[in-house]
């Protein structure tokens, strides 16, 4: 019954068709053929090339998986990819520390002060990355300008060593990062119900357990999308520790030495890979951690 | 843990046996000379205000009428520009709302959307340091009390609209507050349900015997539930009085016309008055016997509700029987809704009547008698 029914409609739409030459508007039709052209762009521009790569870490002259093995026993090859999270690490955890009261100052500003403060967050965040590390270059070296500010101060006798150290580069990177964390903490901190604050401070809590019973908790969706966002986008830092200069290359710094220096092409496209097959393990495990809190507010 | 018994036995209630806590009583408020400023901008004038022990006081005004403003200078949100708030006698303007102990329910009823039902009951408790042993018990009671045991472990996202509110209703009370606070809390909900809760919040505040400052705009649902109402106007209060009273006899055309519906004829002149009956002539040029309250102030008016107004035969004896026309006729559910114009250039009222099969609705232009008592039409200050 119900079959002969859609029979006949579906008919019917057909009479309809050849009727007036006009189709019925249908999801699926048109939007798989608007979907090709930005698919066929991304399987030639970005997934080809991807596979390309892939496959080039195993044709190595030396052998089939040559260059995993040494991934994994060389230590100048395994301490880049190691010293590479720890910097994402050290580098999410800083931009954290300083973006939270920032971002929780601004999420409460109002009218101009907030046009103020977001302009202070976009402006660096527009500014290319390689402008910010010159200038972080030009602020830490030994004639820099934090190195005579000090000095003026008397805080130190003798200027730092701050340019081509750790230190200088996670300050830059963690600088550089900072709109990446400010942002979606402030996009979290305004979705903040001011009257469950409120609520929080007449039922008896004080600021400080309105904040960490509270606010901190509501807060945290901001916190775990801000570390993502930094963590992944540093472990693929470039420009910053290239010019500033560290202990150890950064991984991107060492697929690059790969490739210009010693023109091992496979073994440059074995780093990438495994520097890609770890991100996207690392954001997995976010996704499933963030549908785990979330579902405990669903249906038990 | 549960090898012994199959069924559970109920245990006898405690309450005589144990020593409970002592049933909470209400706290006396008492705003005085209370103001409140934003630079130039004065949103509440100069307020003095009695709340007594155990009253269910109902604050009620259109919005931006000061009445969240003096919720949240209560609760400690909104410092006063001036005056002093006391409760029992002690002023509590310098306290933070923490150390207030007010319960208080939201509009949007505010829960912890982090914590489940159980564990936003038990947060003022938790703020307060009881044990966890006695937090679970008082939690359990509260649950009870709003008819939510099985819910505790919910999130409120989980609840409807009613159920949220009958959780911030309980982690409002559960620490027992003399005082409590209600901010337009059956604002999100539909009729029907905001009906039922009505009736559950008064129980609740019998039961409980506090002290509720409820704000509301709703003039029925303040009307159903307080014992005494204060109308709120630009930062000033303009009336106070139980529900009656205010309904009954309002003081100004703004009180008239907010709770209820009402006709308003300006009042020329008082052409003779006898202790509280008056006889006025009115600016449209009828002469009407009307109520006189107390105080009359010098521009004056007629208030007359649309269901106290007679129309027919039985007008004919009444204290004031005039001919009206017939302008305009509309069922609505339970009255037929006539706009009817008086002679003179009074102009047109609003009758309302019972709607029965027995009765036909008049069409627009019948002639009709009209008419109404004395004590029908008060004398009300026009502004």
């Amino acid at each position: 019954m119900v079959g002969e029914a859609r029979e006949a409609h579906a008919s019917l739409e057909r009479h309809a068709e050849t009727q007036t030459g006009v189709k019925p508007w249908s999801p699926s039709r048109g939007s798989l053929f608007l979907l090709a052209a930005p698919l066929l762009l991304l399987a030639l521009f970005f997934l080809f090339p991807l596979i390309w790569v892939f496959a080039q870490s195993f044709s190595s002259p030396r052998g089939l998986a040559d260059t995993y093995v040494r991934i994994a026993t060389d230590p100048a090859l395994r301490y880049p990819l190691f010293y590479t999270f720890q910097t994402a690490a050290i580098v999410t955890f800083c931009a954290l520390v300083l973006s939270y009261p920032v971002a929780f100052l601004i999420s409460r500003a109002q009218g101009r002060w907030l046009a103020i403060g977001m302009v202070l967050v976009l402006v660096p965040f527009w500014t290319s990355a390689v402008i910010r590390s010159y200038a972080w270059l030009v602020l830490l070296q030994r004639r820099g300008v934090v190195n005579e500010a000090l000095l003026a101060l008397g805080f130190i006798d003798r200027p730092l060593r701050l340019a081509n150290t750790d230190i200088g580069t996670h300050i830059a990177m963690a600088q550089i990062m900072l709109p990446f964390m400010i942002l979606p903490l402030l996009s979290a901190m305004r979705g903040i119900d001011p009257s469950v604050m409120r609520a929080a401070a007449i039922l008896g809590a004080n600021p400080f357990r309105q904040f960490v019973s509270v606010y901190l908790p509501l807060s945290m969706p901001g916190v775990g999308a801000g570390c993502v966002l930094v963590f992944i986008s540093t472990l693929g830092f470039y420009i910053t520790p290239a010019l500033l200069g560290s202990s150890s290359p950064m991984i991107a710094v060492a697929i690059e030495q790969q490739v210009s220096r010693l023109l091992d092409w496979p073994q440059a496209s074995a780093l990438a890979s495994v520097l890609l097959v770890l991100t996207c393990l690392l954001f997995m495990l976010y996704e499933r951690l963030n549908r785990r809190l979330a579902g405990a507010g669903e249906a038990r | 843990m549960n090898g012994m018994t199959g069924i559970p036995i109920p245990r006898p209630l405690r309450g005589a046996a144990m020593p409970d806590l002592p049933p909470a009583r209400g706290a006396r408020v008492e705003f005085d000379r209370i103001s409140k400023e934003y630079g130039d901008l004065t949103v509440l004038h100069e307020t003095t205000l009695k709340i007594e022990a155990g009253e269910f006081f109902s604050l009620i005004g259109p919005s931006g009428s000061g009445k969240s403003t003096l919720l949240g200078i209560l609760a400690g949100f909104v410092p006063p520009s001036h005056g002093a708030v006391r409760v029992d006698g002690v002023d509590i303007v310098a306290k933070p709302p923490y150390r207030r102990n007010i319960g208080m329910v939201f509009q949007n009823y505010a829960l912890f959307p982090h914590m489940s039902v159980a564990e936003n009951i038990g947060f003022p408790l938790k703020m307060r340091g009881c044990s966890r042993a006695e937090i679970g018990e008082r939690v359990k009671r509260a649950l009870a009390m709003v008819r939510l045991e099985a819910m505790g472990e919910r999130r409120p996202a989980q609840l409807s609209g009613g159920q949220q509110q009958r959780v911030a209703l309980a982690r409002a009370a559960v620490y027992d507050p003399r005082l409590l606070l209600m901010d337009e809390p059956l604002g999100a909900l539909d009729k029907n349900l905001r009906e039922e809760m009505q009736e559950e919040i008064k129980r609740f505040q019998r039961a409980l015997g506090v002290t509720v400052i409820y704000v509301t705009h709703d003039q029925q649902e303040a009307a159903f539930l307080a014992d005494r109402l204060a109308v709120m106007r630009g930062g000033l209060l303009e009336q106070i009085g139980t529900p009656r009273q205010l309904y009954e006899m309002p003081g100004t055309h703004f009180v008239a016309s907010f709770l209820g519906e009402a006709s308003l004829l300006p009042v020329a002149e008082i052409v003779s008055r006898e202790g509280r009956l008056a006889t006025v002539r009115t600016a449209g040029g009828l002469t009407v016997q009307a109520f006189a309250p107390s105080r009359v102030s010098e521009r004056r008016a007629l208030c007359l509700r649309p269901e106290n107004i007679i129309l027919g035969e039985a007008a004919r004896g009444r204290d004031n029987h005039f001919l009206g026309t017939v302008e305009e006729a509309v069922f609505t559910t339970g009255t037929l809704r006539y706009r009817i114009r008086l002679p003179g250039s009074d102009g047109v009222i609003t009758v309302r009547v019972p709607s029965h099969p027995g009765i036909e609705l008049l069409s627009p232009g019948t002639g009709i008698d009209i008419g109404w008592d004395a004590a029908m039409a008060v004398i009300i200050a026009e502004d």
